[in-house]
């Protein structure tokens, strides 16, 4: 498998070897001593799309209601929008 | 591997008022509790561990997914015990909007047989009419007949009875079966 195909994977027992993209974020067994191995590599695309629509939805939210309600509105607005996302990436 | 995971017919039940989490007992044949699992509430990479007993000082089972949001998605699981990955599933997203359907992966992630719900019809009249309606499901490889989960009829407690067939054993690791089992009353009974 080219690297161009999935990742790089270095296990603690100091074999690399390579995973498909299909194993990211998820375990694969080293081909040398057999151990489980964490691959990194990040959320699905899906993931960043939503985070993105979300961070959108924040400003639109605190636009609206500082054209609404004044600063205030618009501060307790983001505030509370970006509280959940906050909370959101830590529970991920 | 552990003797635990040598019986042909285990019952997984998930408890009732376990809130926040979930929690699961796991039963063998002769109705003794081998093993316990919790699944954390608001975790958004679903993340179940499977110990021993219920004071949950020794893993037996690692359940990840390996994204948080993905639409077949795929969940590793691992034997702490021998910290090596004995399998993987996959669920097939686009088929499972009508009838659930999921992979079994071998350790090296290769597709070695298919979950599939009993039928397209109770499947449909599940999805649009009421989710009383039991689930049940079967695994094949090759036209064989490897493993069955039958739902009990039980509106209240979901109760889900895994039966290993002679064949199963020889293609399909137990500790993939059982994790199979715990994810489809963890993850398909939301439906509805």
């Amino acid at each position: 498998m080219s690297a161009a195909d999935g990742d790089e994977v270095a296990c603690p027992c100091g074999q690399v070897f390579d995973v498909p993209r299909s194993l990211r974020g998820g375990i694969a067994n080293c081909p040398q001593c057999r151990q489980a191995v964490k691959i990194g590599g990040g959320h699905d695309p899906l993931f960043y799309a939503l985070v993105g629509a979300g961070v959108l939805a924040v400003l639109i939210a605190t636009a609206i209601a500082g054209w609404a309600g004044g600063f205030t509105a618009a501060a307790i607005t983001f505030v509370v929008g970006a509280g959940i996302l906050g909370l959101m990436a830590v529970l991920s | 591997m552990e003797a635990i995971f040598k019986d042909n017919q285990y019952l997984i039940r998930r408890k009732m008022f376990s809130f926040p989490g979930r929690k699961y007992q796991i039963f063998n044949a002769q109705g003794q509790q081998v093993l316990y699992s919790y699944q954390k509430a608001f975790k958004l990479k679903e993340d179940i561990r499977v110990y021993a007993d219920e004071a949950m000082t020794q893993e037996r089972l690692v359940i990840q997914a390996r994204q948080i949001i993905d639409f077949s998605a795929a969940y590793d699981i691992v034997d702490p015990t021998e910290k090596r990955k004995v399998g993987a599933v996959r669920r097939k997203g686009l088929k499972s909007i009508l009838q659930d359907t999921w992979e079994f992966l071998n350790d090296d992630d290769q597709p070695i047989a298919t979950l599939t719900e009993d039928s397209t019809t109770m499947a449909l009249l599940r999805r649009f009419l009421t989710n009383l309606i039991p689930q049940s499901y079967h695994v094949e490889a090759n036209g064989t007949r490897l493993v069955e989960y039958v739902q009990n009829f039980n509106p209240f407690v979901l109760k889900l009875n895994v039966e290993i067939k002679p064949e199963g054993r020889n293609v399909l690791d137990p500790r993939v079966i059982l994790g199979a089992g715990i994810l489809l009353a963890a993850v398909e009974g939301r439906q509805g």
